[in-house]
């Protein structure tokens, strides 16, 4: 075959200014039958309903019509932002390992970052098309008046953030084992349900959609969504990466910031943002430390090039994969929100002193780490602690003892010797002693059943820095390989 | 000629299967060799530590140099691979999938126009350019999973059982350009079951059994060695029923029939001097047989593989000893 026969694409074309994973997914999925079928289903629909609504309602009045023009309107919306495009995402990187083209990707240029964004933004992509595409019909309301185009656009733009965070998480769940792929499709669907289009339809229908838009944009409520929909995206990453690339470094990196932006918004809020930032840099930090612990990475040479090409120098050690690194990161972070919290009262919640607070951070950092130490007993490669099942199954028992326990706390029960004793032991117990600590907080310092709780503190941190000696000893040949460079064919 | 692939003790476990197990072979610039090995093996797990696809528990890949272990992300565009099987995607013409890859792979522009003409016009695919990748027979995908391997323009490929389900036309058209690339000067690393075309492809032959290298050589001195036999084996044709053949060699001294024939016989003689031999060739036609043709066999490759596989094996651990049902072979190749 010559060259001429070959459709020649145009040199310099508009392709080339995109990620070639975008590109991919923007010609395979606006090619694909599904899109297309429902592209044009979803405008004869909506042309006929409009249409009929206008002829039915004519009689009513323009305010019945535009009520139901309204209605159709963010329920159309809804329905392809909140549903459909997250569904397409459930098949997004499940294709890729289905298919076992992962592999070919990996050995191209494309990191797995690049995959995974450029499969997010073509389906987020998809759903700007929809968004387009309603437009006439959303300008048909304007027809009958009553409409505010900025509450308009501020709903849209929460609703189109709040799709991206749950293609976001499909995405996440389209590489999980095939459980998870059945049992989180439900959960998330209840969590639409309950939350966005509960809300929506809520702001609509009940409210009368456009004269009643959200209040107002609350910055913590964006952040939320941004870091969440950052954090599925960095856990899809995660399920299709090669054994040798360091996610634990961007996930950390991600935590850091949001405690750092923490710190400089109270620092400069003061009482306004104070407290809001810190507990939502810590819940931060509490997700990340869970994910970055319950996974059974071991420390590559390949991970600790990663770090050193950041020149952290020793700090690298608190951005290896694994759980020592993990706790020893998480340890870090506490400390950056705990140290200033000790003398700051507008940082803390109101009513904690600065020592009982600080002690709250030790007992979610024993919460974090507990299961990992008691998970480095079993042999590596068992199947309870594939995947960070085991893990949270420990995470999830030790906090039910701790509900159990609160639950016999309540009012009839009080002052009973059972629910005394019971909530007495579930205090000491790692996990639990966390979960339960709000009375700390409130009780002050030493609270009851400190004792108890700095015992088990301190054979856990024991028992911790014990079984992470092997760990620490091979990152420790890795510096000293490192040190000498020598097997670095660039330097 | 100076190694490009350098392997050293390669270990990779999987709980507590060794599936690789101090594997080491080196492959000078330019040569082909063919990846021998039962199912179970290792094979596919050590192609895919050479990828960069695994991570070993102890050894040392060098490509041109450079620790893939260490350094996978600065090797990995030196690196083209083929996996034993991938599926097509949807809705992809076979233009745009090599569009896709060329992109990723760094290209663009005039370049990944040249570029992916070279590699359709070297894998002669242009007349599918506009076709769906998923209406393509298996040995079109295959063309095309090579086109698309060779868009990097990479000197390392690995062919995971390249030849596998390909029709007997297609496996020629295949083999040709295995010996096109070869006369490229690309390195080149192949697995199949197909030992037969494994050895007209490749220079060097490495047999895996156990994760562990039974044999790394080259395939004529594979097929001339007679492992684990004392003597030599030969094939002698004779006009007529080799009824009188048989009984010769029944009676006669140093010989073992091995084969029996319907024009003659595969026999092992005990002694390996020429004179010997024709001694035996001259007392043979004395003795009335009507020999027709006399010459040395040439091993098979499988059963070259099958006896190495027998001289490979650790001896049974003591304890209960179950016998082999007779005529018994090793597991199936993959």
């Amino acid at each position: 075959m010559t060259p001429a026969t070959v459709p020649a694409a145009a040199r310099g074309d508009f392709p080339d200014w995109l990620p070639p994973m975008l590109v991919k997914e923007l010609r395979q999925g606006l090619r694909a039958r599904g899109f297309v079928g429902l592209f044009v289903t979803f405008h004869l629909v909506a042309v006929i309903i409009f249409w009929w609504t206008i002829e039915m309602n004519a009689a009513s009045g323009l305010r019945g019509t535009f009520d139901w023009l309204n209605g159709l309107y963010w329920t159309f919306l809804n329905l392809v932002l909140l549903l459909v495009i997250p569904i397409r995402g459930l098949a997004g990187l499940r294709v890729e390992m289905d298919s076992r083209t992962l592999d070919l990707l990996v050995l191209t240029r494309l990191s797995s970052w690049r995959i995974v964004m450029g499969k997010w933004v073509a389906l987020m992509a998809q759903g700007g098309l929809f968004l387009i595409a309603l437009l006439p019909y959303g300008v048909t309301r304007y027809f009958f008046g009553s409409v505010e185009l900025m509450s308009d656009l501020v709903v849209l733009g929460l609703i189109f953030l709040f799709s991206g965070m749950l293609t976001a998480c499909a995405l996440w769940i389209s590489a999980m084992p095939r459980l998870f792929r059945i049992l989180m499709p439900i959960v998330l669907f209840l969590l639409v349900q309950g939350v966005g289009l509960a809300s929506v339809a809520n702001l609509v229908f009940g409210g009368g959609g456009s004269r009643h838009p959200f209040a107002g944009v609350e910055w913590v409520q964006l952040v939320a969504l941004l870091s969440l929909t950052f954090a599925f995206l960095g856990l899809a990453v995660r399920r299709l990466a090669p054994p040798a690339e360091n996610h634990a470094l961007p996930a950390r990196s991600f935590a850091l910031v949001h405690v750092l932006g923490a710190l400089l918004t109270a620092a400069a809020t003061g009482v306004l943002l104070a407290r809001g930032a810190v507990m939502f840099a810590v819940a931060v930090v509490l997700i990340v430390g869970a994910i970055e612990m319950c996974g059974d990475a071991r420390p590559m040479l390949a991970h600790w090039r990663q770090v050193e090409d950041c020149r952290l120098g020793r700090l690298a050690r608190f951005l290896l994969p694994g759980w020592p690194s993990a706790a020893l990161f998480v340890a870090g972070a506490f400390a950056l929100i705990a140290v200033p919290a000790l003398f700051l009262p507008d940082w803390r919640p109101p009513g904690a002193s600065g020592l009982a607070f600080a002690w709250w951070f030790v007992l979610a950092w024993q919460m974090l780490v507990f299961p990992a130490v008691l998970l480095s007993f079993l042999p590596a490669g068992s199947p309870v602690r594939l995947a960070g099942t085991g893990y949270f199954v420990i995470q999830a028992l030790f906090g039910t003892i701790s509900l159990v326990s609160l639950s016999n706390s309540v009012d009839f029960l009080a002052g009973a010797t059972v629910a005394r004793s019971l909530e007495s032991f579930c205090r000491m117990l790692p996990i639990s002693s966390f979960w339960m600590s709000e009375r700390l907080l409130q009780s002050g310092f030493p609270g009851p059943g400190f004792v108890g709780q700095l015992l088990m503190f301190l054979l856990i941190a024991a028992l911790a820095w014990r079984r992470s000696r092997p760990y620490w000893a091979e990152v420790g040949r890795f510096e000293d390989r490192a040190g000498g460079r020598g097997a670095d064919p660039a330097s | 000629m100076s190694a490009l692939v350098e392997v050293e003790g390669l270990v990779r476990r999987f709980e507590n299967v060794r599936a690789v197990n101090g594997v080491s072979f080196a492959l000078p610039t330019g040569q082909v060799a063919g990846l021998i090995g039962a199912n179970g093996a290792g094979k596919t797990t050590a192609m895919r530590i050479l990828a960069t696809l695994d991570q070993p528990d102890a050894g040392c890949v060098r490509l041109g140099g450079v620790d893939i272990v260490e350094f996978p992300g600065r090797v990995r565009r030196r690196i083209g691979w083929m996996p034993d099987h991938f599926a097509p995607y949807k809705d992809v013409t076979v233009l745009d999938y090599l569009d896709f890859f060329g992109r990723a792979c760094g290209l663009r522009g005039a370049d990944l126009v040249r570029r992916r003409t070279e590699v359709v016009d070297f894998t002669e695919i242009g007349p599918l350019a506009d076709r769906m990748m998923d209406k393509l027979s298996k040995g079109q995908t295959q063309r095309l999973c090579l086109a698309r391997m060779l868009l990097g323009d990479p000197d390392f490929l690995i062919l995971d059982e390249p030849a596998a389900g390909l029709d007997p036309k297609a496996r020629l058209e295949f083999k040709n350009l295995v010996r096109l690339l070869r006369g490229q000067g690309k390195t080149m690393l192949i697995s199949s079951h197909i030992l037969s075309e494994l050895g007209e492809m490749c220079d060097t032959l490495v047999f895996m059994d156990a994760g562990r290298v039974v044999h790394h050589g080259d395939t004529q001195s594979l097929q001339r060695h007679d492992h684990g036999s004392a003597g030599v084996v030969y094939d002698i044709a004779v006009d007529g029923p080799p009824a009188a053949l048989l009984a010769w060699l029944a009676v006669r001294p140093g010989w073992k029939l091995v084969e029996e024939r319907r024009d003659g016989a595969r026999a092992e003689f005990a002694q390996l001097e020429p004179a010997a031999i024709a001694a035996e060739l001259r007392r043979l036609t004395v003795d009335g047989v009507a020999v027709l043709e006399f010459r040395r066999a040439e091993r098979r490759l499988e059963d070259a593989f099958v006896s190495l596989l027998r001289e490979g094996r650790p001896p049974a651990p003591p304890g209960p000893v179950v016998a082999a049902p007779a005529g018994s072979e090793p597991p199936p190749l993959s």
